[in-house]
């Protein structure tokens, strides 16, 4: 009856060390590791960065080229339509699976619709009949 | 010593069931850990931003830099010196008293409306310009006004927004909310029974009927959720005029305009948005 309290006692005092050293040293990483990525590959933060993106390119009173890669590893499906960008990841990613939409105030209305894409170019370039912008994407990395 | 033995080796082996069983239980944690994050949360790490303000000086900021705007030379355009022919073509001119539209401005403004390039979608903005260097103590400054319209976009609305919200807090199963329905539908009925036995050809049946179908209808919602669906649907340029009593979000940028002898004079230019979005 002693030792199956003492085993028992033992077994318990592993599975606390282990809580506490995962709750200490592991979790914490993680948790950062998992904010990070959602800060950085959000479908409602690309949205925002891109529409701003081309919102900002109408600012510059000579030829210009924007390149925007939010991430190597998430791809995102995107379409602007009337002047609204929608940005959905490609798959599921943790916390984040759905889709978000951001509005940009410079041309042009439509783009894409672009899938399976990590990498925006937005370029705005002169010529006699005034400026003009472009907005593309590809896969990369 | 034989069952001292024993006794030891049963330690050991409850030892690792308990372990095994302690795993086990992290593991479980884990996975649950894993499907919370992958499949029930959704986290939305964007903040409320002032999206009015910003989009008033994002806008304004791509104005001061507009070719159809914008003194050239040489082929260059100068970012923030506003060429006042190209102003006289782009807006209509007035003067107004202070640097806010005042609304004949406006009124005159959306009448000479023209098009610009330039707007956010489900939005109207009005675009201010004033000469802070050519003003009168009668009339006050020289103003030019013009206004942008932008493309209507019917994804994101806020009547779209109210309906999404309503539809995520729709409440089918839980047995408060059947409690609740037959309440509404009770008290409904007692409304549209007592207004069908007032009003002529309608009848206390077909009232009690029509009342209680309405009870009904707004029973499927907390009215908690529906007041929080709607203050959060409620367009932020509709927010800000509430709060403060206007709808021009930014207090406009400095900028130059240049006359046709080369002289320039400062100006601010002011951009309200109003969104529907």
């Amino acid at each position: 009856m002693k030792g199956l309290t003492i085993a028992d006692t033992i077994g318990i005092m592993i599975v606390i060390l282990s809580l506490i050293a995962f709750f200490t040293q592991i979790f914490p990483k993680l948790l950062d590791m998992i904010v990070e990525l959602f800060s950085k590959t959000s479908a409602e933060a690309v949205s925002r960065q891109l529409a701003a993106f081309i919102t900002v390119s109408g600012t510059s009173t000579y030829k210009i080229l924007i390149n925007y890669t939010p991430s190597k590893d998430v791809i995102y499906n995107v379409q602007g339509s009337n002047r609204l960008v929608k940005v959905a990841p490609s798959g599921t990613y943790y916390g984040e699976s759905a889709s978000a939409s951001a509005p940009y105030a410079t041309p042009p209305d439509n783009f894409g619709p672009f899938e399976n894409v990590n990498n925006f170019i937005i370029k705005k370039t002169f010529s006699e009949s005034g400026s003009s912008y472009e907005v593309s994407a590809e896969k990369t990395g | 010593m034989k069952s001292v033995r024993k006794r030891q080796g049963k330690g050991a082996i409850f030892t690792i069931s308990s372990v095994l069983e302690a795993l086990f239980s992290v593991g479980i944690l884990g996975i649950g850990f894993w499907f919370f994050l992958t499949k029930i949360v959704d986290i939305h790490v964007a903040t409320l931003t002032a999206d009015n303000e910003r989009h008033a000086m994002n806008l304004a900021n791509v104005l001061l830099s507009y070719e159809g705007l914008v003194y050239e030379k040489d082929g260059k355009l100068q970012r923030g010196v506003l060429d006042v022919r190209k102003l006289d073509s782009f807006a209509y001119g007035g003067r107004s008293q202070q640097l806010e539209p005042n609304s004949s401005l406006v009124k005159d403004a959306f009448r000479n409306y023209k098009k610009i390039t330039f707007s956010y979608p489900n939005t109207i903005s009005y675009i201010t310009i004033t000469d802070l260097e050519n003003c009168t103590e009668q009339e006050g400054c020289k103003v030019w006004v013009a206004t942008a319209v932008g493309p209507v976009n019917f994804d994101e609305n806020f009547v779209k927004k109210f309906i999404d919200c309503l539809v995520e807090h729709l409440e089918l199963t839980s047995v408060q909310a059947w409690s609740r329905r037959l309440e509404g539908c009770a008290v409904g009925a007692g409304f549209g029974a007592f207004i069908g036995s007032i009003v002529p050809g309608i009848g206390t049946g077909l009232g009690a009927a029509i009342g209680c179908g309405i009870g009904l209808l707004t029973s499927f919602f907390d009215p908690h959720d529906v007041s929080t669906c709607g203050v959060n649907s409620i367009p932020e340029s509709v927010k800000y005029f509430f709060t403060s009593g206007s709808f021009v979000a930014a207090q406009g940028l400095p900028a130059l305009i240049r006359l046709p002898d080369g002289t320039t004079h400062a100006c601010r230019i002011m951009v309200g948005v109003i969104e529907w979005r």
